[in-house]
């Protein structure tokens, strides 16, 4: 197998599947409210 | 004086005003200790994805790898697998745990980030500033003979002149602005960096006859230009460099001072996809020593992209790719140069010896600034020991040694404590300059590195369960709700 093939197609695919399982899992907006106790929201309120 | 010369002179004239009046810029907003570490925590995601992404990147991005594509062919992008899995897993696993752990501990620095999650851990910081003062100098000594180097084959001026009016552009603004300066700096040095690249990869191709005929070509020189293995890259290897940039940029202060900074942790996502993008660009610069290969196959490998930026480059785009290679260089320096000055002014002089003056301690962090940047200049003009381009090429599996454990742990295990850490970062880091004093430039750094980062995590879990103990209101207050 050619590794630019690997590269940008297997390595590349994954990397993007494994970052947006992970995020789509733990980085919701209701687990960063609830992680960051709401600190998100105050700076927001104070733009 | 040609029209092309003017031109450079031009363009890296108006490049360093430029770099200049923002250091002027940011002094105005660097008053306190605060600003001065991590930027009053105010950037938003493309700016930390953007000195994030040009930290990452540096002369070696450009040159060195370049030179390695030259030579390996296509393998040798395992390295480039490896760092961009390096880039995503310290944003994905340690980005927002460590932004908000940093304020609810009020950390500013990563020496400091790792003594107040082990409950005061006052050893464990000075011996993790000490190991990032002394392996981050020895790396900047490199970055500056890169940027003496280049600038002075580029413009034909003297090697000295280049590093003394480069080094001491990089020391003003870093000395003045702190981080802010660091992270608007390198807003301008990356764009310029993303920039050749959107040129890079096109030329490269065309100049090879095509994309067909670029892998054809290549095959003609050996069958293993193309593979994934192959050119001294076995299996065994690529495991050990795809672990070894995993951890490696976990345990990085210039890196982890980054995460610190920015205001809104959600805006996290927003840096993991444009750090990404911008890695990916990054990973195109192989294409051009794959087309040097081919059409200057008796150049020295590691001037492949200047070759190919001199000879097929339209001028005003060559003029952007010198100074973009600059860029990278300078990204580095600055981001080396801060963690330095950090440590030295907070993590040494104000929680080590007891300096309590804020005022006194701020213009001893840029008082800092200053010398070891002079030092590591003064180093790159004068004196060179063999021993040192090793220590430079192990500078930062130097540091990730000592901390990668302490920070990989210290966020996720709720049992980790500070005996665990101590025993974790001492052992690894004895361990890993034993053996560089032993094998050397004979073994590969993968070889080196890769084991003593992965003994660091080991012994910090373990040590941490069989002596010591655990501070469980700390625990609890920082462990409040999952991330």
């Amino acid at each position: 197998m050619h590794m630019g093939i690997f590269y940008y197609v297997i390595n590349l695919g994954l990397l993007l599947v494994f970052s947006f399982i992970f995020m789509g899992k733990y980085w919701t907006e209701e687990k960063f409210e609830q992680f960051t106790g709401g600190s998100d929201k105050d700076k927001e309120a104070k733009k | 004086m040609g029209a092309n010369t003017v031109l450079m002179y031009i363009g890296m004239a108006v490049f360093l005003i430029v770099m200049l009046l923002i250091g002027i810029k940011a002094s105005k907003k660097t008053t306190d200790l605060h600003s001065f570490a991590v930027a009053g925590r105010s950037f938003g995601p493309f700016v930390l994805a953007i000195t994030i992404t040009s930290t990452y990147g540096s002369a070696s991005s450009y040159l060195g790898l370049g030179g390695m594509a030259f030579s390996s062919g296509w393998p040798m992008m395992w390295v480039w697998i490896g760092c961009m899995w390096g880039i995503v897993l310290p944003i994905l696993l340690l980005g927002p745990k460590m932004r908000v752990f940093s304020e609810r501990l009020d950390s500013t620095t990563m020496p400091d980030f790792i003594a107040k999650r082990f409950d005061d851990a006052r050893f464990l910081r000075a011996f993790a500033a000490v190991v990032t003062v002394v392996f981050y100098t020895a790396n900047i000594v490199a970055q500056f003979r890169g940027v003496g180097v280049l600038i002075g084959t580029a413009f034909d001026i003297d090697y000295k002149l280049a590093v003394v009016l480069f080094g001491l552009i990089i020391i003003f603004y870093c000395a003045a602005g702190g981080l802010f300066a660091v992270g608007w700096t390198d807003v301008v040095q990356g764009t310029f960096m993303m920039l050749i690249i959107l040129f890079l990869v096109p030329i490269s191709i065309n100049a090879s006859g095509g994309l067909e005929a670029m892998n054809q070509r290549l095959l003609e020189i050996g069958p293993e230009m193309t593979s994934i293995f192959g050119n001294g890259y076995t299996p065994l290897l690529a495991v050990f460099i795809v672990i070894f940039y995993s951890l490696l940029q976990m345990g990085q202060p210039n890196i982890g001072s980054r995460f610190f900074a920015i205001k809104k942790v959600k805006d996290f996502k927003k840096v993991l996809i444009l750090t990404l993008f911008g890695t990916l660009l990054m990973s195109s610069v192989p294409w051009a020593g794959f087309a040097a290969r081919i059409l200057f196959p008796d150049i020295v490998a590691d001037y492949a992209v200047p070759t190919m930026i001199m000879h097929y480059f339209p001028s005003v785009i060559a003029v952007i790719s010198v100074i973009a290679i600059m860029c990278a260089m300078m990204t580095t320096i600055d981001g080396l140069l801060h963690s330095i000055s950090t440590s030295i002014g907070l993590d040494l002089v104000r929680d080590t010896f007891g300096e309590k003056d804020e005022r006194k301690v701020l213009l001893i962090t840029r008082v800092s600034t200053i010398v070891a940047g002079l030092l590591a200049m003064i180093c790159a003009l004068f004196w060179y020991p063999q021993f040192l381009s090793m220590l430079v090429f192990g500078a930062l599996a130097g540091v990730g040694s000592c901390t990668v454990g302490p920070i990989l742990v210290g966020v996720f295990d709720r049992k980790a404590n500070k005996v665990g850490a101590t025993v974790g970062a001492v052992v690894s880091e004895a361990l890993f300059c034993l053996l560089l004093l032993i094998f050397g430039s004979s073994v590969s750094i993968f070889y080196i590195g890769t084991p003593c980062m992965v003994l660091n995590i080991v012994l910090t879990v373990v040590v941490s369960r069989v002596a010591g103990k655990t501070n469980e209101e700390l625990v609890n207050r920082l462990f409040a709700v999952k991330g």
